[in-house]
């Protein structure tokens, strides 16, 4: 939330800046020639990362589907990174990115108990125990989605008591204990240090993280960052890997 | 107040006016903003989606048990800060204020580590009375007094010190114990700012947003209140997030004038 | 039964010390200056402040006594108190104000308002106000309304403090009939007033910077003041009379010329320093001048004050060294004159 809000603040500096740099002809969104990033939240560690001490970009972190919204309100960013296939196709739909999208990585929903397992858990269809306090992401967000479709998959009917606005906040409340068992994605259970309760049913349901140039034809200040990221030897890559992403 | 007629009735300085009037600007912009973008045929049928439904009875019931809360710790605790002499009497005050200014989520937070589950006094409400307030309509409850509770005592603890205590005095010499003075002369004497308190109260209650979302979750049905349907729904369907932030305007504006004119001083 | 106050009230760097002060029955006038201590002693008696040492006891049951770690609080005391700011319940109705401490005492809503009524009738609040707001009346009727509200719950000590400053002239003469028939057993009386010390007290406190300095009969205090301001204050001589205009007609025969236009029955104060007095028959501006006779003679320091009688019987204070040059002595004739302007008429 906090971090929201500060990164809604950037997006509103870069939309003034939008206008400057269509009338001066510049590279990039920013008149300081930095290339912006507008990247899904759960990234925000990873971009920390890839940017620290250069300051070629500007990361703007906020959820995927409030990113979309902003690039259609007139935010002005040089490249989109969406944490699903739903809110990039979206953004490619209605015209505010037109290059051609390409999956960076992807993210494995898991299991996710609080610490030291309190609550027994250890299958997903513990998940609908009545007696156990359970925790996922509300549909409206990717990994919410992403879990309600891995649930039916398995015919688990879950006994829900949140269904949190964003996958940092469920992992935070796991990590606290005041819940039991969630879904979260492997990266936010890492960070989280959550224990990760093996569940087959989830295999194959991970999110694919999608990066896309704004522009059809991107400066190559903006090519070089999209590069980083699609390169399997980038430090874009590189570094979504060490932070326990799955490889494209 | 009563409207002045004499000569120095509008003696201030032009710029003043103008920047008052601004500032007025600024608070009914926003409003209109909203008002312009309502979709106004298409309200009956949003109004009466059944998420909606329920996040106005999830918010109606938590709002008004938060609000009666209020005022069975509020009162209490107005009067302690308005006539007890305590040893801090400012860090009291500052206390009692600091739900005011902490960031929602913060106090959201805040209420975890010390009512969650395995926070410092809940692990014991958990161990002793089975009782975990996390994920309840309670929580969503405990939520909303901690941060509407302030209004109310602040508004209450002025009143109480602009009476002072003259009319207990005489009560006290015309027979009244404590009780009987308290009933019977106290309260009916700050009748007007106890409305202002819990009408403040309750609307802060209704708004009330972060530190719901963080320490009772959001879950349809128990927890997920109107203000949390607005987030959900802006992300959804813009124009169902308009349409309940008009009710819950509409609902605060209501019960907002109608107390004014009733019960507070002109 | 007494009340006897034996001990000390402290406030803000400043207390009240009084020892042995015993407060018999009937009409106790408390005196003195600002800030002397008279409000202080009505509010420890009526359990408004507490004794900070010693020992207060009324009626033979002891109601304060820190030592022995006895408090009576003000609402099992039966003390009445009508307050110098009236401090009426301004959410309630006049009748419902009246009727307050019945209601308290047990009295249901009907008993209590029929006793309301009769006790604002006697105080002569009009049956037009009874179910108006306290706001809407004037300091006057307030005033009154305070009174029958104290008087209601039948206190046995019944503490008055500055009761006739905001009483209209008609209101005055009711109150001050209603104060010396009042049915309490005790009535304190802290007033700024001579007329109601004159017409109304049996008995005198003087009060200064915190110490009993004078107590005792009226006369006896008059005699013996024990402060300058008490002095002249007790100096203050009152005659009644029926005004006509500027005249006032005494009832000792003598004609008053007054600076104040009246009508009807009123009292005429003056300082005993205005009274001047000359062997001869005085000429120029002193209209109001008289024969009258030496009774006493009490030399005092610099200062003589000559008790005289006549058609009026007063009290003139004139320096030492003017009463040797008239010679004074007990039945010698003088005549005596006052300015016009010296005079008040109090109604």
């Amino acid at each position: 939330m906090a971090t929201g809000s500060i990164t809604r603040l950037r997006a509103v500096a870069a939309a003034g800046a939008a206008v400057s740099m269509v009338a001066a002809g510049c590279a990039t969104a920013a008149d300081d020639g930095a290339v912006v990033v507008m990247a899904a939240s759960s990234l925000t560690d990873v971009m920390e990362t890839v940017f620290e001490d250069r300051h070629r970009a500007t990361a703007v972190m906020a959820g995927s589907a409030t990113l979309v919204a902003q690039l259609a309100a007139g935010a002005a960013a040089d490249i989109l990174i969406t944490a699903d296939a739903a809110t990039m196709d979206r953004a490619t739909a209605d015209g505010s990115v037109r290059g051609t999208p390409a999956v960076i990585a992807t993210n494995a929903l898991v299991l996710a108990a609080a610490p030291g397992n309190p609550g027994r858990v250890t299958a997903l269809a513990d998940l609908a125990r009545p007696d156990l306090l359970v925790g996922l992401c509300s549909a409206d967000v990717p990994c919410g989605a992403l879990a309600r479709q891995a649930l039916q998959a398995a015919q688990v009917a879950p006994s829900v008591d949140t269904l949190e606005l964003s996958v940092r906040a469920l992992a935070t409340k796991l990590a606290l204990g005041e819940l039991d068992a969630g879904l979260v994605y492997a990266t936010d259970a890492a960070a989280a240090h959550l224990g990760v309760v093996d569940a087959p049913e989830l295999d194959g349901h991970a999110n694919r993280y999608y990066i896309a140039s704004v522009s059809a034809e991107p400066a190559p200040a903006v090519q070089a960052v999209i590069d980083d990221f699609t390169d399997p030897g980038g430090i874009g890559a590189t570094t979504l890997q060490a932070h326990g992403f799955g490889p494209p | 107040m009563s409207a002045s007629t004499g000569v120095g009735a509008g003696r201030m300085p032009a710029a003043v006016t103008w920047v008052g009037f601004a500032a007025l600007g600024l608070l009914v912009l926003p409003v209109v903003g909203l008002l312009q973008r309502a979709p106004w045929s298409a309200l009956p049928s949003i109004l009466g989606e059944s998420e909606v439904l329920e996040a106005l009875r999830v918010s109606l019931i938590v709002s008004l048990a938060a609000t009666a809360v209020c005022l069975v710790l509020g009162l209490p605790l107005a009067l302690v800060l308005a006539r007890r002499r305590l040893r801090f009497p400012r860090m009291a005050r500052a206390v009692v204020m600091l739900p005011m200014v902490l960031p929602p989520v913060v106090a959201g937070t805040a209420l975890l580590f010390a009512l969650g589950r395995r926070g410092l006094v809940g692990q014991w409400l958990e161990a002793w009375f089975g009782v975990s307030l996390p994920f309840t309509v309670a929580g969503a409850v405990v939520a909303a007094a901690f941060v509407a509770l302030p209004f109310f005592v602040v508004t209450v603890e002025a009143a109480l010190r602009q009476a002072g205590d003259d009319l207990d005095e005489a009560a006290a010499t015309l027979g009244a114990g404590a009780w009987a003075t308290l009933v019977h002369v106290t309260l009916p004497t700050i009748r007007p700012a106890l409305a202002a308190g819990t009408a403040l109260a309750w609307a802060r209650a209704l708004g009330e947003f972060g530190a719901t979302l963080t320490f009772a979750g959001n879950f349809p049905g128990r927890t997920r209140t109107l203000p949390l349907e607005t987030y959900l729904a802006l992300e959804r369907n813009p124009e169902a997030a308009v349409a309940i932030s008009l009710v819950l305007m509409a609902v605060a504006l209501a019960v907002l004038i109608t107390l004014r004119d009733r019960w507070m001083p002109r | 039964m007494t009340v006897s106050f034996d001990g000390r009230v402290a406030r803000e760097g400043w207390a009240l010390q009084a020892d042995g002060l015993d407060i018999d029955e009937g009409v106790t006038a408390v005196i003195g200056a600002n800030g002397a201590g008279k409000t202080t002693l009505g509010r420890a008696v009526a359990g408004l402040d507490r004794l900070q040492a010693g020992r207060l006891v009324i009626a033979g049951s002891v109601a304060d006594d820190p030592a022995a770690g006895v408090f009576v609080p003000a609402h099992r005391r039966r003390v009445g108190m009508v307050f110098q700011d009236h401090r009426l319940f301004g959410h309630l109705r006049v009748i419902d104000n009246a009727a307050f401490g019945l209601r308290r005492a047990g009295a249901n809503r009907t008993d209590a308002r029929r006793q309301a009524a009769a006790l604002l009738e006697r105080v002569g609040v009009d049956s037009s106000a009874w179910s108006r707001r306290p706001a809407a009346l004037s300091g006057g009727q307030r005033q009154r309304v305070a009174v029958a509200r104290a008087l209601a719950p039948q206190p046995d000590v019944l503490i008055v403090d500055e009761p006739l400053a905001s009483v209209d002239s008609a209101g005055r003469t009711r109150l001050r009939s209603l104060l010396a028939e009042s049915p309490a057993r005790h009535v304190i009386l802290i007033t700024h007033d001579p007329v109601d010390v004159a017409t109304l007290a049996h008995t005198v406190v003087v009060l200064d910077d915190g110490t009993v300095v004078s107590r005792g009969s009226t006369a006896a205090v008059a005699a013996a003041p024990g402060c300058e301001w008490a002095g002249r204050f007790l100096g203050a001589n009152v005659v009644a009379g029926q005004a006509r205009g500027t005249e006032v007609a005494t009832e000792g025969g003598l004609v008053l010329t007054v600076a104040e236009e009246a009508a009807g029955p009123v009292y005429v104060t003056f300082g005993a320093q205005a009274v001047t007095l000359h062997r001869d028959r005085p000429a120029g501006s002193a209209r109001n001048a008289w024969q009258a006779e030496v009774q006493r003679v009490d030399i005092d320091g610099e200062r003589a004050r000559i008790h005289l009688t006549g058609p009026l019987e007063v009290r003139a204070d004139v320096t030492r060294r003017s009463a040797d040059e008239l010679r004074l002595h007990p039945g010698l004739g003088v005549w005596a004159s006052l300015k016009a302007t010296e005079l008040s008429v109090v109604t």
